[in-house]
C-alpha cells in the first residue's frame, strides 16, 4: 500500500479546471500530483536515477484511490477577471540613446515636425485658394491635421506617447487572467494505491515528496509526505462513476519530459493524461457488469481544429475519410484483418477497428456536430495488431501533417476536415467514458443501419408498419446480442432522433451509398437491458463506420 | 522565547515544511461595520447586489459561510515589498534595491524600485532605463541575473533577493519566455467572514443650488479662464459655432463643470459589505527555499531569505491594514499575527517573532553571509541607481502635457 498526504497550508486550492478555465478543479486530479513530482525530480541538473526509477515505477501503479472532501464541503470562491500588468511594453532601441545624443535628436525632431507643419500649412492654403471642395483639398487639409497633432506633440509618434504612459506603473496595461480557488472544509486529502508495494522506492518517494511545494498556481503551497496507515478512501477508480479526473500511464515520465523540449516551461501546452472514471466508494453497485461491448475503451482520439462542420448525419463519410488515409498509407500489401475488416473470403466475423466520428449530442445545447473521431479497437486486439495500428497512426502524423500537427481527413463529398490526435480533450464528445460507461439504457446518436430489411416501417396499412417494425427490434435485439452477448428487454424503434443533437434518418444518406449495394433500412433505437451493460455500444452494419453509435444514458 | 538565529536557521535546514500566521482583524469602526472588498469588472447586464466583490462559500464549523475576499494574495505580496522598502530607507535593513527615479518627470510616479514596479527586477520599466549611460540589462548588474535559475539562484539572490521570496519571471529579458522563473515561498490572503451585502449612497446638495437650465456652459477662448457661460466668450470651431465643454449628453451642462444636485441614488452592486471578522493567513514555504540552489553559502542565503519572509510579513502587519478607502482593519484583541512552524508530519509548534525581532533576525542573517554572496550596499543605498532614458522622460512630459490640455474639469 502507498499513501501520499497533501495539505493544503494555506487552506486552499487554487487550481484552473483543465476544461473549463472559470471554474476551480476539485478534487485534485491524479496527474497534476505526478507533474508536481517530475518537476521535484528536475531540481537538480542530474536527475537522481533512484527517485526517477521511483517515478517510473508509479506510473505503472493505475489510477489511485483519494480520501477527499466531496464536492458538497467544498466552498468555491466567485471567479472574477482579474487584470494583471503587463511586461511586454517597450521602447526598444529608443531607451538607449544617451542624453547628449538625444537632446540633438530630440530638437532635429521638433523642427522636422515644425517644417512638415509649414509645407502642410502652406498647400493647405494653396488648395482653400484654388478650389474649396474638392479631393485635393480635403486631403490637404487632412494632412495639415495631421502635421499640427505632430507638431503639438513635438514630433513623437502616438505610439510612441502610448508605450511611455503605458510603461508607468500606475498606468500599466493590463491583461485579464482568473484564479479560480477551492476552499475544503479539510485542508488536505490523501492518494492511496491500496495493492501497490512501494517498499524499493520509499525513500525516493519521500525525497521527492519533500520537495513538492506547491500543487497548482503558485500560491497554492503545500506540504506533501508518505503515510505509513491505513484508511479508506472516499472516491475509487470505477467505470460508472461521474467524476473524471486526469490519471498517468506507463510512460508518461517520458511524455513529459519529451514534452518539456517543446514547450521549455512556457509556452502554452496540455497535460498529457488519460481520462479516469471515479465514484464514491460505497455506492451499492460496486461490481462491475458482466456484459460488455466487444468494443474496448482504449480509443484512439481525434479532435477537429479547423476546415469543414459537418453534422452527425455526415459520419459515415468522415469515417471512410478516416480509414482511407490510414489505408493508403499502410499500402496494398499484407493489411491486417484487424484493420481492413476483410479477410481473404470477404468480411471477417471477428471485431475489427472501428472508425468513429464523434457527434456533440445529448446535451441541452448539442447541434449533433462532429468534434472529432476515434479509432475503436476491439476488447480482444492481438498486442501486434495494436501495435501495428499505432505505429500506422504515428506514421499518418509524421507523414502527412502539416506544421502545426494537424491532419487532414477528404474524400468523397467530405469538404476538407482538420483533426489532430489528442490524449485527453476538454470537449465532452470526446472523452471516451462518456461513451463507454455502464448503462442499463442507450440512445442512438446516429441511427443503426439494419442488418435485414424488416420491411416497410413506413407503410400506410397498419398491419405491415408493426410487423416490419417487430422485425427492426429484432433485428436490433441480435445485434445487441452480437456486439454485448445480452439481449436488451425493451427496444423502440423511430425515424426521428431521440437525442437533442442527433440527426433524422432522412437527413442521413444513404448506407452503404455504393453502387451495387442495398440501401440498408436506418432508424434510431431506445434500448433498454435489464442489468447495465459496459459501452461503447456499436450496433448494426454500419458500426464499423460510425452508424449505430449509441449513447448511454440514466435510466428514469 | 523570541525565535533565535540558531532557532531560524535549524528550520531552514531541518525538515520543517512551512511558518504559517494566523490574525484575525476586524473593522476599525468596530464589529459589524461596513468595509469595502476590492472591486472587480461587472457585466451591466449582470448588476446583482454585491456583484462587484470576490464572493466565496466556506465551510466553518460544518455549515456553510458567505465570505468575501478582502485583499488577494497579489496586492498582499505589494504590500509586503512596499513596508519592506520603507525599512531600507529608513536604513533600518540592508537589501538590494534598484532603482530608478521620475520625480524630476512625474512627480506622482517618483521613485519606482525592484520592490514596487509590477514585475520586480524584471519590469519593463527598469528595462528601458539607464545604468551609467547604459541599457540597464546590458550593464554588468543587469547581465548579471539573465542566467540565474532554481539551480543556481545566486545572483538574483544578490540583485533582488525578494524575487526569491514573491516570485519573479524575466519573461521579456534577453531571454524571452525562457528568462529565469522563480515561484512564490511566500502567500498571504485576507478573507472577511460571514459577509452580507451592503449598500452606498450617492448624492450631492450643491450649495449654491445652481439649476440644470440656469445656462450653458462653453469652452473659453481664453485657456486660461477654462470654461465661460458667455456665448461671445466661447471658443469657436472651424464653422464658427461656440464650443459647449464636456462630451455628449453631459455637454454645456453646468453639471460638466461640477455645478448643481446629483440625484440621489442607491448603490448595492458596489455598496460594502458588513463582515463578522477578517481572517489572514501567511505562509512562508521553507521547503520552496530547500529548493533554490546557490553556487556558495546556501545556507545562509537560505536563512536570509526566510529572515526576510518573516520580516515582510511583520513589516506589513506593523503598517496596519488600511487597505483601500473605507477599508481599514485592525487586529482583534487578543488574535494578533500568531507563527507556528508546521512539521512534515503536519503537527504544528508556535513560533514567538515581533517586529523588533524579525529585524534583528535578518540583520544578523544578512551579516553572516560569506563573500561571493554577499550584499554590496549597506542599509539605505541603492544597489544601483538608474536614470530614465532621455527619450522616455521626454515622452512622460509630453504625454502629460497633452492629458493635462485634453482632461476635462468634469471628467469622472
Amino acid at each position: 500500500m502507498l499513501a501520499i498526504e497533501i495539505e493544503f497550508l494555506t487552506g486552499r486550492y487554487a487550481a484552473t479546471a483543465h476544461n473549463d478555465r472559470g471554474r476551480a478543479e476539485w478534487p485534485p486530479h491524479p496527474a497534476r500530483f505526478f507533474s508536481a513530482l517530475v518537476a521535484a525530480l528536475h531540481d537538480h541538473e542530474d536527475p537522481d536515477p533512484a527517485e526517477r526509477a521511483a517515478l517510473m515505477w508509479l506510473e505503472e501503479q493505475g489510477a489511485p484511490s483519494l480520501l477527499v472532501d466531496p464536492e458538497w464541503r467544498v466552498g468555491k470562491r466567485q471567479v472574477h477577471d482579474v487584470y494583471v500588468p503587463v511586461n511586454d511594453i517597450t521602447l526598444g532601441k529608443g531607451a538607449a540613446v544617451s542624453p547628449h545624443d538625444w537632446v540633438a535628436e530630440f530638437a532635429q525632431q521638433k523642427s522636422k515636425a515644425t517644417q512638415k507643419l509649414r509645407t502642410a500649412e502652406g498647400r493647405y492654403r494653396d488648395e482653400l485658394k484654388k478650389k474649396p471642395d474638392t479631393e485635393a483639398c480635403k486631403k490637404a487639409a487632412k494632412e495639415y491635421e495631421k502635421a499640427k497633432r505632430s507638431h503639438a506633440n513635438e514630433g513623437f509618434s502616438d505610439a510612441d506617447l502610448d508605450t511611455a504612459v503605458a510603461l508607468m506603473p500606475d498606468r500599466r496595461t493590463r491583461q485579464v487572467r482568473t484564479f479560480p480557488v477551492a476552499l475544503p472544509e479539510t485542508p488536505s486529502f490523501t492518494f492511496l494505491w491500496p495493492i501497490a508495494d512501494a517498499s524499493p522506492h520509499r525513500a525516493a518517494l519521500e525525497q521527492l515528496c519533500a520537495r513538492v511545494t506547491r500543487l497548482g498556481h503558485s500560491s497554492s503551497l503545500v506540504r506533501c509526505r508518505i503515510l505509513d496507515r491505513t484508511f479508506t478512501p472516499t472516491l475509487v477508480p470505477r467505470d460508472e462513476g461521474d467524476v473524471v479526473l486526469r490519471v498517468v500511464g506507463p510512460g508518461q515520465l517520458e511524455r513529459l519530459e519529451r514534452a518539456f523540449g517543446h514547450h521549455e516551461g512556457f509556452r502554452n501546452r496540455v497535460l498529457p493524461a488519460r481520462p479516469q472514471r471515479y465514484g464514491s466508494a460505497f455506492e451499492a453497485s460496486a461490481s462491475s457488469p458482466a456484459a460488455q461491448s466487444v468494443f474496448s475503451s482504449d480509443w484512439v482520439l481525434f479532435e477537429r481544429v479547423g476546415g469543414s462542420r459537418p453534422v452527425a448525419s455526415r459520419a459515415p463519410d468522415l469515417a471512410r475519410a478516416l480509414r482511407s488515409a490510414l489505408m493508403e498509407l499502410h499500402g496494398n500489401h499484407d493489411i491486417p484483418a484487424t484493420l481492413s475488416g476483410h479477410a481473404e473470403n470477404g468480411p471477417t466475423e471477428k471485431p475489427h477497428v472501428a472508425f468513429v466520428p464523434l457527434p456533440f449530442v445529448g446535451n441541452e445545447h448539442a447541434d449533433g456536430a462532429l468534434m472529432g473521431c476515434a479509432l475503436v479497437l476491439p476488447r480482444e486486439l492481438a498486442k501486434n495488431d495494436r501495435e501495428l495500428l499505432l505505429r500506422l497512426v504515428a506514421k499518418w502524423e509524421k507523414e502527412r501533417a502539416n506544421q502545426r500537427g494537424n491532419l487532414t481527413l477528404a474524400g468523397g463529398t467530405l469538404p476538407p476536415f482538420m483533426v489532430r490526435r489528442v490524449d485527453v480533450s476538454v470537449k465532452t464528445a470526446l472523452d471516451p467514458t462518456r461513451w463507454c460507461r455502464a448503462s442499463a439504457r442507450f440512445l442512438t446518436a446516429t441511427p443503426i443501419a439494419l442488418d435485414k430489411n424488416p420491411g416497410n416501417l413506413r407503410s400506410n396499412q397498419d398491419g405491415t408498419a408493426r410487423r416490419a417494425a417487430l422485425e427492426a427490434q429484432q433485428s436490433i435485439s441480435d445485434a445487441c446480442l452480437r456486439v454485448v452477448g445480452a439481449r436488451p428487454y425493451s427496444v423502440e424503434v423511430s425515424f426521428a432522433p431521440l437525442l437533442p443533437g442527433a440527426q433524422h434518418v432522412r437527413d442521413c444518406l444513404p448506407w452503404p451509398g455504393r453502387p451495387g449495394r442495398t440501401p440498408r433500412v436506418r432508424v434510431h433505437a431506445d434500448i433498454r437491458f435489464e442489468a447495465p451493460v459496459g459501452g461503447p455500444l456499436l450496433l448494426g452494419a454500419g458500426r464499423y463506420f460510425g452508424l449505430g453509435l449509441c449513447l448511454p444514458v440514466e435510466d428514469r | 522565547m523570541p525565535l533565535t538565529f540558531d532557532q531560524l536557521q535549524e528550520l531552514v535546514t531541518g525538515d520543517t515544511v512551512a511558518i504559517r500566521g494566523r490574525a484575525t482583524l476586524e473593522p476599525a469602526g468596530g464589529p459589524g461595520d461596513k468595509i469595502f472588498p476590492p472591486t472587480h469588472a461587472v457585466d451591466d447586464k449582470n448588476k446583482k447586489p454585491g456583484a462587484k466583490y470576490a464572493f466565496e462559500t466556506r465551510r466553518i464549523g460544518g455549515h456553510d459561510a458567505t465570505c468575501v475576499l478582502i485583499d488577494s494574495v497579489q496586492s498582499q505580496a505589494n504590500r509586503m515589498e512596499e513596508a519592506l522598502q520603507v525599512l531600507w530607507a529608513d536604513k533600518r535593513i540592508a537589501l538590494p534595491v534598484v532603482s530608478v527615479d521620475f520625480s524630476s518627470i512625474a512627480p506622482e510616479v517618483g521613485r519606482v524600485t525592484s520592490l514596487t514596479a509590477p514585475h520586480r527586477v524584471a519590469d519593463a520599466l527598469l528595462r528601458d532605463s539607464l545604468l551609467d549611460g547604459q541599457l540597464f540589462r546590458l550593464s554588468d548588474i543587469g547581465k548579471s541575473f539573465t542566467d540565474a535559475s532554481t539551480r543556481n539562484a545566486t545572483a538574483l539572490f544578490k540583485v533582488c533577493p525578494t524575487g526569491l521570496i514573491f516570485g519573479v519571471w524575466d519573461s521579456t529579458g534577453p531571454k524571452g519566455g525562457l528568462g529565469a522563473k522563480f515561484q512564490r515561498a511566500l502567500a498571504s490572503e485576507i478573507v472577511g467572514i460571514n459577509a452580507t451585502i451592503g449598500s452606498k449612497t450617492e448624492s450631492r446638495i450643491d450649495p449654491l443650488n445652481i439649476a440644470k437650465q440656469s445656462g450653458v456652459i462653453y469652452v473659453a477662448e481664453d485657456a486660461k479662464e477654462m470654461w465661460t457661460p458667455n456665448v461671445e466668450n466661447a471658443k469657436r470651431n472651424e464653422k464658427g459655432e461656440p464650443i459647449k465643454w464636456g462630451n455628449g449628453e453631459k455637454a454645456g451642462k453646468p453639471s460638466a463643470v461640477l455645478h448643481g444636485n446629483v440625484t440621489p441614488s442607491i448603490d448595492s452592486v458596489g455598496g460594502g459589505v458588513t463582515i463578522d471578522e477578517a481572517t489572514q493567513t501567511v505562509v512562508l514555504s521553507l521547503a520552496s527555499l530547500r529548493r533554490l540552489g546557490f553556487s556558495t553559502g546556501a545556507v545562509e542565503a537560505r536563512t536570509v531569505l526566510a529572515a526576510l519572509g518573516l520580516l515582510a510579513v511583520f513589516a506589513a502587519d506593523s503598517r496596519g491594514h488600511d487597505l483601500r478607502s473605507r477599508c481599514l482593519l485592525v487586529p482583534k484583541k487578543g488574535y494578533a499575527l500568531k507563527l507556528e512552524a508546521v512539521a512534515r508530519d503536519g503537527s504544528t509548534n508556535p513560533v514567538d517573532l515581533d517586529l523588533a525581532g524579525a529585524i534583528s533576525l535578518y540583520n544578523d542573517a544578512v551579516a553572516r553571509l560569506p563573500d561571493g554572496i554577499k550584499f554590496e550596499k549597506p542599509a539605505g543605498e541603492a544597489l544601483a541607481e538608474l536614470k530614465p532614458s532621455p527619450k522616455l522622460a521626454d515622452l512622460v512630459k509630453k504625454s502629460r502635457e497633452l492629458a493635462a490640455v485634453e482632461a476635462d474639469v468634469g471628467d469622472i
